[in-house]
């Protein structure tokens, strides 16, 4: 037996084994980053990660005016403040008004086949699964306060306009109890023809604030991004307004 | 073709929950102070009895209806007002699919008991505490939920030929075999589990028909209905459940199925 080349052979067995395996985890995280964006809907986004407590989420968000969305046959259009621990993790809250077309029941937060509508719901996510709450149809051109906040028992809540909405979840993940993102943004679900605004903030209402287990307040830009999902310039959302002070809008225009 | 729905210009039509039809004017822009009307998802209202011994007793009588809820008990609510109520449900892990039935469970539980309450005059139902419980003692905490919905809803009642005519529209697919079983809230709801050789195959053919709205007849006839798509091991690959009494509407699906049931929550760094 040649033990040198027995050694060559199972050194080169090593390093592919090492670029196997250095391939595998590359492919791995690749898969877990970037899967569920391919089959994400299409969003813009903005969040915050940064260093502070992240133990709830506001804003008010509007409804648009009745003659400013448009919508396509089964399609779905969202606007919302969520807080998440870690996406991969699979546990999320999130509250906001949802319009759509509905038709069978192709995603969670339909509830049935009721032709448009315009509702508020609350989403929840935990151990990967997904139930969404029908918190009562909507008006158009109206400002909700849309709340997400932990409380001091770690059941995060929703709440709609101040009062609680019924709904409720808990976790003990990687940011522990807490949420290690919020996020505001506007989703569109089937990637077709639409207009759809989703507002936030605003003069004279609630800006886009972070809840640190004190105190309220709106979010600065630092450790503050702005995301488009799929990426721009495939993504149909642009985002419009003045941060924070203004009426900012995630804008889905798919003509 | 695309059908394209382009809202009427200044108004809108909002239908309340007593069937009414609401117009508001699309162009005042105001800031809400009120919660929104509450909706109705079934077809009929009618009047549900009202409890006939104590809130404890109605609370164990709903649970002996749905498999896997056990141990009921109220206890004191924090932060919130109403009645918070506490109950188990047994699960045999904590993955998605298994999570998804047990948040449908809660979820006919939690629309029943919120309902008989109220029919009787007592503490709204306002905060569930539903904790999965897999067979070796470990606890997952999950919460829980009630819509904002009336809550007098009337769903349509499970009969043999209802049954029957589930059986015959998802046997006839030839996609694997199907079993159908009855949980009670106050109404009957029911549960398909289909077993298929071939589940991705099944479930992108059964959304394709319309998911829950084609096996049913309508999503929200019954009210609970459920859909369990099942590989040859007996591992659950799909979840579609509506709790229509809750408001409530729950979905899983195994990632290589590439769907996606719920609004998106894709990673972001940092």
């Amino acid at each position: 037996m040649d033990v040198s080349n027995s050694c060559v052979t199972r050194l080169r067995a090593l390093r592919s084994n090492r670029r196997f395996l250095l391939l595998a985890v590359v492919a791995a995280t690749a898969t877990a980053l970037f899967t569920p964006t391919a089959l994400a809907n299409d969003q813009g986004i903005r969040y915050y990660s940064g260093g502070i407590t992240k133990q709830g989420v506001r804003s008010t968000i509007w409804t648009p005016n009745s003659s400013e969305p448009s919508i396509g046959l089964g399609d779905a259009m969202f606007s919302s403040v969520q807080t998440t621990d870690n996406v991969l993790n699979g546990n999320m809250m999130q509250i906001g008004p949802l319009y759509q077309d509905a038709m069978g029941t192709s995603f969670d937060c339909q509830f049935g086949n009721n032709g448009l509508t315009l509702k508020i719901v609350t989403e929840v996510q935990h151990n990967g699964a997904y139930s969404c709450f029908d918190n009562g149809s909507a008006s158009w051109s109206t400002g909700y306060l849309s709340s997400v906040v932990e409380g001091t028992d770690h059941y995060w809540r929703s709440y709609l306009n101040g009062a609680f909405t019924n709904i409720r979840t808990q976790w003990s993940s990687t940011c522990g109890n807490d949420a290690c993102q919020v996020r505001a943004m506007g989703e569109e679900v089937s990637n077709v023809y639409g207009y759809w605004p989703a507002k936030f903030a605003g003069s004279g209402s609630t800006q886009w604030q972070l809840w640190n287990g004190s105190n309220w307040s709106t979010i600065g830009t630092t450790d503050m991004y702005v995301a488009y999902l799929p990426d721009q310039p495939s993504s149909h959302f642009s985002l419009t307004g003045t941060y924070p002070t203004g009426i900012w809008s995630f804008i889905y225009s798919n003509p | 073709m695309k059908r394209i729905y382009v809202a009427i210009v200044g108004f809108a039509a909002v239908l309340t929950a007593a069937g009414v039809i609401v117009v508001i004017g699309g162009s005042a822009i105001a800031s809400s102070t009120q919660g929104p009307p509450p909706d109705q998802l079934s077809a009929a209202r009618g009047p549900i009895a009202p409890i006939s011994g104590s809130a404890a007793a109605e609370a164990a009588r709903i649970a002996t209806g749905i498999n896997g809820i056990a141990n009921p008990r109220f206890t004191g609510g924090t932060n919130t007002s109403g009645s918070e109520v506490a109950f188990d449900v047994a699960v045999p892990s904590f993955t998605g699919g298994a999570t998804a039935e047990a948040m449908w469970k809660a979820d006919i539980y939690a629309g029943a008991l919120a309902d008989s309450l109220a029919a009787s005059n007592l503490p709204l139902l306002t905060n569930i505490d539903a904790t999965l419980v897999r067979p070796d003692g470990a606890r997952d905490d999950i919460g829980g939920g009630v819509g904002n919905v009336v809550s007098d809803q009337r769903f349509e009642d499970v009969t043999p030929s209802v049954i029957a005519g589930v059986h015959s529209r998802v046997d006839q697919l030839g996609l694997g075999s199907t079993q159908i079983s009855i949980a009670r809230g106050l109404q009957d709801a029911v549960i398909v589990v289909l077993t298929s050789q071939n589940p991705n195959a099944a479930v992108a053919t059964l959304r394709s028909k319309g998911g829950l709205d084609w096996i049913f007849g309508s999503a929200t006839a019954y009210e609970g209905e459920f859909l369990d798509v099942r590989d040859a091991a007996g591992d659950i690959v799909y979840v579609d459940g509506m709790a229509s009494r809750d408001g409530a509407h729950v979905m899983w699906a195994r990632p290589d199925l590439g769907i996606q049931v719920g609004l998106g929550t894709p990673p972001l760094k940092p």
